[in-house]
């Protein structure tokens, strides 16, 4: 005997699904360095340099990632190969 | 209730499109475009079951298949895993959608510069070898003075958020520390002579604070369990999808996976989610997660910075609960951000599960032979996909979401005895009861998408139909112990 032929029909009533429509993601906290907390209502401007230098800058077992979605980047030191030099002495 | 969509404008080369992204090698394998770039952090599939190892009944087995389609002669790198990454197992025990206990794999690389004196006598140097290996390896876990590269690994339990919960590393209480070794993956027989023994030799007995009885973990490559007639699928399921269940290829008969394996006591890992009947319910997933930055070396060096550096904050990239779920109901605009969200957040992909796609398509491919079920909101598929069946493994007050979940209270069925469709087939140790690794995931799902969950033949003409995709796993590429999944392939067989 099937016992999934019980399920019948399901009442919607009974049907509860939580979340908004977040963005997902890996939490629900905007870590919001470089990023769009301050709570302004545009697209926040940065550098994918300074975005990077953030993003190690908050490197923890326990920090919540960096939030991109709001940040208006602009893609400098596209033909720097010396741009992250001082994040790969530290290693 | 009309269903609008224009058939006119689904072409072959779309569907095409659509089906390679919704069946894959594996439960959840290369689904997302993302995550095909970082196939060491791609979870597989994703198993837990009540033990049916004689003897062990009272303990869950969890197991997360990550790094797929491992050509056994891979090498030679062969295939470890992510040093910068973090494997993650967490189980819900309060139904609320949020981790309560988190098992947590961090691996580490050991690295020996094996050399080699080359040269005339009198004026040799010393030289690098470029291999894994450079003799035999064995027969036990400190034995690899040949190998180059091993891995060590670290497992720690989180109770509560799975980052700033209660942290604590396991214990190896064959040593006391807190380190576990991985064994080398199955090079092949002259590097092995007895590789069996040599895994086994792998399998720890652990111990964490809260939890009294046998705690097991295994982390290594292992013969890939799931089976399912690949290319056929791909190819617009250029197959029967109602002739006999075993009459195709399995596609991954030759691969290998790595697994990360854990077994612990059931009263170590229940909370307060119990069903009708007050017995326990379990919720389960698998996450891996990289450092949100990573700067490539433009000049790597051996004995400095290597190619690339990480860093910044753990961000999820591979989820995986319930199989085939990112296969073949996510939307493939949304396979990423699946990959990267949590259960609490489910009612963002609610549409995906109440208006599924794969009958339709299903039915545009068989004309007159599937129909799919006409009844939407399809909350069958919520009760399958998101909250558990009513009186089985469905907490009382569930949080809708999307994640295996295992009524430990049910009884073991022997592993000769059990039946591939699990609870469809009348196992209710099956799946979608938790999952075992001869479940037919694949033919379960079929069925249950064109309907096999509504007894309204007049809404789900095919609520009886015996889909199938040819391919059913075979028990003996299985084991009947811990940690199931079979000694994996050689890369020689000699």
């Amino acid at each position: 005997m099937y016992l999934v032929k019980t399920l019948g029909v399901l009442a919607l009533s009974s049907l509860v699904l939580t979340g908004c429509l977040s963005g997902g993601g890996g939490g629900g906290n905007d870590s919001a360095d470089g990023g769009g907390g301050d709570g302004g209502g545009g697209m926040q401007p940065t550098t994918f340099t300074a975005l990077v230098q953030d993003i190690f800058a908050q490197t923890s077992d326990t920090a919540e990632p960096v939030d991109i979605n709001a940040l208006d980047i602009t893609y400098d030191d596209q033909d720097n190969e010396d741009a992250f030099n001082d994040l790969l002495s530290q290693q | 209730m009309n269903r609008l969509f224009q058939r006119s404008l689904i072409s072959t080369a779309v569907l095409g499109v659509c089906l390679g992204s919704a069946v894959s090698f594996a439960s959840s394998h290369r689904e997302a475009p993302f995550i095909t770039k970082a196939p060491k952090v791609d979870g597989t599939d994703f198993y837990m079951f009540r033990s049916y190892e004689i003897g062990r009944e009272n303990t869950v087995t969890l197991i997360a298949n990550y790094l797929p389609l491992q050509d056994a002669y891979g090498g030679p790198n062969y295939f470890d895993l992510d040093q910068d990454a973090i494997y993650e197992i967490h189980i819900d025990n309060s139904g609320n959608a949020q981790e309560d206990i988190t098992f947590q794999f961090k691996f580490t690389d050991v690295e020996q510069d094996l050399q080699l004196a080359v040269g005339d006598s009198g004026a040799t140097e010393q030289v690098s070898v470029p291999l894994k290996n450079i003799g035999g390896i064995g027969p036990g876990p400190g034995d690899t003075g040949s190998v180059q590269m091993t891995q060590t690994y670290e497992v720690s339990v989180i109770r509560g958020d799975r980052r700033t919960g209660t942290a604590e590393k396991m214990m190896n209480t064959l040593d006391g520390s807190n380190t576990f070794i991985k064994p080398v993956d199955n090079i092949g027989g002259k590097s092995f002579s007895d590789y069996q023994g040599y895994a086994e030799e792998h399998i720890y007995a652990g111990a964490f604070s809260g939890c009294n009885g046998d705690v097991r973990v295994f982390a290594g490559q292992r013969q890939e369990a799931f089976a399912v007639n690949l290319g056929e699928i791909f190819d617009l399921v250029n197959t029967n999808p109602l002739g006999p269940r075993n009459a195709e290829t399995n596609d991954l008969a030759d691969k290998n996976v790595t697994s990360l394996a854990l077994e612990v006591p059931i009263s170590c890992l229940t909370g307060v989610a119990a069903n009708s009947a007050g017995q326990p319910v379990l919720g389960g997933w698998t996450t891996a997660s990289l450092r949100q930055g990573r700067v490539l070396n433009p000049q790597p060096m051996a004995d400095g910075t290597g190619a690339s550096v990480s860093g910044g904050a753990y961000t999820q990239v591979s989820r995986l609960g319930m199989p085939l779920v990112n296969e073949v109901v996510i939307g493939l605009k949304d396979k990423d951000a699946f990959n990267a969200s949590q259960p609490m957040d489910d009612g963002q992909f609610a549409t995906y599960v109440t208006n599924p796609t794969l009958p339709e398509l299903l039915e545009i491919l068989f004309a007159g032979t599937a129909v799919a079920p006409n009844m939407f909101p399809r909350t069958d598929l919520v009760t399958a996909f998101l909250e558990g069946v009513p009186g089985v493994n469905m907490p009382v007050g569930v949080t809708g979401s999307e994640m295996l979940r295992l009524n430990p209270a049910i009884e073991v069925t022997a592993f000769g005895m059990q039946n591939d469709l699990g609870v469809l087939g009348g196992d209710n140790a099956g799946f979608p009861n938790g999952r075992r690794p001869i479940d037919d995931v694949v033919d379960a799902s079929l069925r249950v998408a064109m309907g096999a969950l509504i007894s309204d033949a007049t809404v789900a003409p095919n609520n009886t139909a015996p889909f199938t995709d040819g391919v059913q796993v075979d028990p003996a590429n299985l084991m009947v112990s811990f940690p199931y999944l079979n000694t994996p392939l050689p890369g020689a067989p000699n």
